[in-house]
């Protein structure tokens, strides 16, 4: 027993635990074990026993026209969000961290974002590049050679999507991604000015092997907000349309679940984003741990 | 004492100067870093600063492309006062307040009690019970939102607060947080309160907590803004329109019209209204934020 | 005030045996010093008389109670530690008397009453208003020991309160100390791994290693009559030299027999029940002096091939080699033209000589005759026979 475990009764430390412990099995892992098994009925409504299927209704999302686009969607968003996100965090943190002057000014009027609320975001571009009345949307008009619409473009539809989650989404990289930077030793970096090693190569040759193990760990962060955000601003901005082209699978299982009541589609549906999703983390996990140095 | 005098304000003038030299000289030794961070500081910013222009606007100026300047006061106070008073978006407000108040501090106070046993408690299976806790970060709302809805209406808390906050009240990052502070704690500290017999909860509230302050100060911000940003859940939990969030409120603005016209510039006022409280919690608390996350400031 | 008691104490930590087997008594109102090398169980078995650490196997008795499988709240004992132990958020006054009110035992006037009083005996008076961090590392050591002080324990446990002060202010503090236990008298048990420390303040000093107790004495005792040859070699500086050697009878005597040098032993029983010819010579290097160029020398000699020598200001410690031997030895003109690879004379003083057992380290023979019980000490444990190593 280490020193630190002063106390000993268990019951006390059982009592202390139960709140969260409890909470986290009622809210947490009995539904999400629960959804597995919805998969296996179909149900009409919330609260109705539903009538068995097996297998059938996850053979049967896996034909869905509508559900293969919506997958290739999420797959897009998610490719976007993630890459993203990490190569401007990477390049505003870095940028912060080579000035020695404001540092905390650019720091906060970067970071700020993370406060913003998906649906704030979703509601400012719904106005914002609004085609006919948005004050970003004439200049966009005016430098680009196509019309904006994205109320009938779907690839325009898509990158406003993508756009305004990367938006909010920067911040929280950022901080995490200057904590790693700011860990550097400062040793290194005298070295390398001794033998003139220019900033752009330090950056890619050794700042980033050196800050891997937070880069990993953004990855893995980002590739499960990639795949389980921006329901806000779809559903506030795009609806999913136009033709489908913003219908992401988190926005779909909602349509399925929440609007149809088609429960156990929807359940079907949450256990293959949590596959995709899991499966790719974990991928990253295994792929890259290989390749990173801890420490020394 | 007149040539100290004189000394000293010489010596102030050689220090304003010497700040403003440096600097320069950072300015020129980066010049691409500190052009970079204003262009993509102005970039993020820049959306923000629009809609706060359009809230000063009426909803005939923001059709109208060729008004580009600010409205003027007068219709800024009628914008707000419209949306808060006239749509009821107080009410939205106050129940978000309510809501991520709630879950804050709850979930703090939960994570606080679970920590203090994982760390200074000796009983069997703790390290599957932190694994059972640490775990939950690989089960995302998606998976389980379904059977949840379902979990929610079959007890009756449908439509109400218990529904909003109960489920969140336990948070794997906060126990994850507060068990890395505690183990930081110098094993004398411990030692000494066992010599004096004191008792847990003593321990954790005279002891644990003034020594956490700073980290439960960043663990409210992080609490607060995933609290008050939520969307999906209040949209499904809540179908009452005075009981819903702000976030959800948002959606309920944007059938706001005036005469034929949609009012924008109302939805705008929304969206600035629903964004304040946790920017400037994050603002006022972000040396605590950004030390919780592991970045040192001075 | 109160007496303690260890009777056969162990403590095990999975694998690694921490404190084996230790009797131990301490009087009331005695100063004991416990003193060794790190990891010898020193800090261990202080905790267990804390009841911090719960013993595998033994017992731990506090005045004439048995309180072994007390909680370290019950045993009425206050312990200062190494680095002070005080809470960064709590005025000196608030971490005074943070475990008397948590305790509830006291009442809000007589606990104000009794912190001025031991703020007036450690003269921190105007120190009661500030937080740790604003105190320098001796007025935070002086808050920690008003904290013990204000409970007035049965037992004072100090874990080596002084480590973390500058050389200065330690010696400062010991004088402190010392005085301090000569007003209150309380019992109390110290724990250092500097003998300086261990010599100067203790009425009793206990030598461990290996978890076991090598030796509990008086510090005077410690060093003249070492009972194993780790006792000899830690106690002392520069320590104890130590050489092979084989015991032979010459003529009437005995004699200790080196590459060197032959040294006549006074004949006795402690000889004869080494029952071998081979033990292990320890002299501590003041009583092998350097002859100087005028010095006249009385007693035996022996040469020595220098090849190192340190100044310590008042005196040369020479080390070099006589015959395969490698010795200390002292020169007491600091001014000694002496340099490596001279050659220099060195007498050495047969009545300031031990022997050791070779395989067991025990101490078999002290020459010199120190005070009135002179060769008490060896009688003793020749008596009691040697324990098992």
């Amino acid at each position: 027993m280490s020193q630190r475990e002063a106390y000993g009764s268990t019951l006390q430390a059982i009592l202390l635990l139960l709140p969260t412990i409890a909470i986290f099995a009622v809210f947490l892992y009995w539904p999400a074990a629960r959804t597995i098994w919805l998969g296996f009925y179909e149900t009409q409504f919330f609260g109705q026993g539903g009538t068995w299927v097996g297998i059938d209704q996850y053979l049967e999302v896996l034909q869905w026209d509508r559900y293969h686009n919506s997958v290739v969607v999420t797959l897009k968003f998610a490719l976007v969000t993630i890459v993203g996100t990490l190569v401007i965090s990477i390049l505003i943190s870095y940028w912060i961290y080579t000035v020695d002057r404001f540092k905390t000014v650019y720091m906060v009027a970067t970071i700020w974002p993370y406060a913003m609320p998906g649906a704030v975001a979703g509601t400012v571009l719904l106005v914002l590049l609004h085609p006919e009345i948005g004050l970003i949307s004439a200049p966009i008009e005016a430098v680009m050679p196509f019309e904006w619409d994205w109320r009938v473009n779907g690839t325009q539809a898509f990158w406003v999507v993508s756009l305004g989650v990367l938006w909010y989404t920067l911040g929280f990289d950022i901080i995490f991604l200057l904590a790693a930077f700011h860990s550097i030793p400062d040793s290194l970096n005298e070295a390398a000015s001794l033998d003139g090693v220019p900033q752009w190569r330090m950056l890619y040759k050794v700042y980033l092997p050196i800050i891997a193990p937070t880069l990993l760990f953004l990855l893995v962060l980002n590739t499960l907000g990639g795949f389980f955000g921006g329901f806000a601003i779809v559903d506030l901005v795009t609806n999913g349309g136009p033709t489908q082209a913003t219908n992401l699978m988190v926005y779909q299982l909602y349509q399925s679940g929440f609007q149809q009541f088609n429960i156990g589609s929807a359940a079907v549906q949450s256990v293959y984003l949590f596959v995709i999703a899991v499966v790719l983390a974990i991928a990253q996990i295994v792929i890259s741990d290989k390749r990173i140095h801890y420490g020394g | 004492m007149a040539t100290s005098d004189k000394f000293d304000i010489d010596r102030a003038q050689q220090q304003s100067i010497d700040a403003w030299t440096a600097w320069k000289r950072d300015f020129l030794q980066h010049p691409g870093s500190h052009l970079a961070l204003v262009l993509s500081s102005l970039v993020l910013f820049t959306p923000i600063a629009l809609t706060l222009l359009l809230t000063t606007q009426t909803t005939a100026q923001v059709y109208d492309l060729n008004h580009l300047g600010p409205g003027g006061l007068a219709t800024a106070y009628e914008n707000y006062y419209h949306v808060l008073v006239e749509y009821g978006f107080w009410r939205l407000m106050l129940n978000s307040f309510f809501v991520a108040g709630v879950s804050t501090i709850g979930a703090i106070t939960i994570s606080l009690l679970a920590a203090l046993a994982l760390v200074f408690y000796d009983f069997p299976l703790k390290r599957l019970m932190f694994f059972f806790i640490l775990l939950t970060l690989m089960v995302p709302f998606v998976i389980r939102v379904v059977p949840l809805y379902e979990l929610v209406v079959s007890i009756g808390w449908h439509d109400t607060y218990w529904g909003l906050t109960v489920p969140f009240l336990a948070s794997a990052t906060g126990v994850f947080l507060f068990r890395q502070h505690f183990k930081s704690v110098p094993i004398e500290l411990v030692e000494t309160t066992q010599l004096d017999g004191v008792s847990s909860i003593a321990f954790l509230w005279k002891v644990l907590i003034p020594m956490t302050k700073g980290m439960i100060a960043g663990l409210s911000v992080i609490l607060f803004i995933s609290t008050w940003n939520a969307y999906f859940w209040p949209l499904i939990a809540i179908n009452t329109e005075h009981r819903q969030v702000a976030q959800v409120g948002l959606q309920f603005l944007q059938s706001a019209q005036v005469g034929t016209l949609t009012a924008y510039n109302l939805m705008m006022t929304g969206a600035i209204l629903s964004l304040l409280p946790s920017l400037a919690l994050l603002i006022a608390l972000r040396k605590y934020l950004l030390t919780t996350m592991g970045l040192k400031v001075n | 005030m109160a007496s303690i008691a260890l009777e056969n104490v162990t403590k095990r930590f999975d694998d690694v045996t921490a404190v084996d087997g230790i009797d131990l008594s301490v009087t009331d109102g005695e100063f004991l010093v416990f003193v060794g090398p790190s990891g010898c169980g020193k800090s261990t078995t202080l905790r267990l008389i804390a009841g911090l650490e719960t013993a595998t196997s033994g017992s731990v008795a506090i005045g004439d109670t048995d309180v072994t499988d007390r909680d370290p709240s019950e045993r009425n004992v206050s312990m200062v530690f190494q680095n002070y132990a005080l809470f960064p958020h709590m005025t000196a006054r608030e971490n005074i008397t943070f475990g008397m009110t948590a305790s509830g035992s006291y009442a809000n006037g007589e606990i104000g009453r009794l912190v001025d009083d031991a703020a007036a005996t450690l003269d921190i008076e105007g120190l009661l208003d500030r937080k740790p961090a604003e105190l320098s590392g001796g007025e935070k050591q002086r808050v920690a020991m008003g904290r013990s002080l204000v409970r007035d324990p049965e037992v004072f446990l100090m874990d080596e309160p002084l480590s973390n002060l500058d050389a200065k202010l330690r010696v400062e503090m010991r004088r402190e100390l010392t005085a301090l236990h000569e007003e209150f008298g309380t019992t109390t048990v110290y724990v250092t791994h500097d003998q300086t420390e261990a010599m100067t303040l203790g009425d009793r000093v206990a030598v461990m290693n290996n978890g076991r107790i090598e030796q509990i004495d008086a510090p005077q005792r410690l060093y003249d009559y070492p009972a194993t040859q780790f006792v000899a070699e830690f106690i002392g500086s520069p320590a104890m030299n130590l050489l092979p050697v084989e015991i032979e009878e010459r003529g009437d005597h005995p004699h200790a027999v080196t590459d060197a040098a032959s040294i006549s032993l006074r004949d006795g029983p402690e000889l004869d029940a080494l029952g071998q010819s081979r033990a292990t010579l320890g002299i501590r290097p003041k009583y092998l002096s350097v002859v100087g160029d005028g010095d006249s020398v009385d007693g035996d000699t022996v040469d020595l091939e220098v090849d190192l020598v340190e100044s310590m200001g008042d005196t040369l410690v020479v080390h070099g080699r006589a015959g395969t031997d490698h010795l200390r030895a002292l020169s007491y003109d600091a001014h000694l033209p002496v340099e490596e690879g001279d050659r220099v004379s060195v007498t050495y003083e047969t009545d300031r000589i031990h022997l050791f057992d070779r395989d067991t380290g025990e101490a078999i023979y002290h020459a010199g005759l120190f005070g009135t019980d002179a060769d008490s000490g060896v009688r003793t444990h020749s008596i009691e026979g040697r324990p098992a190593r």
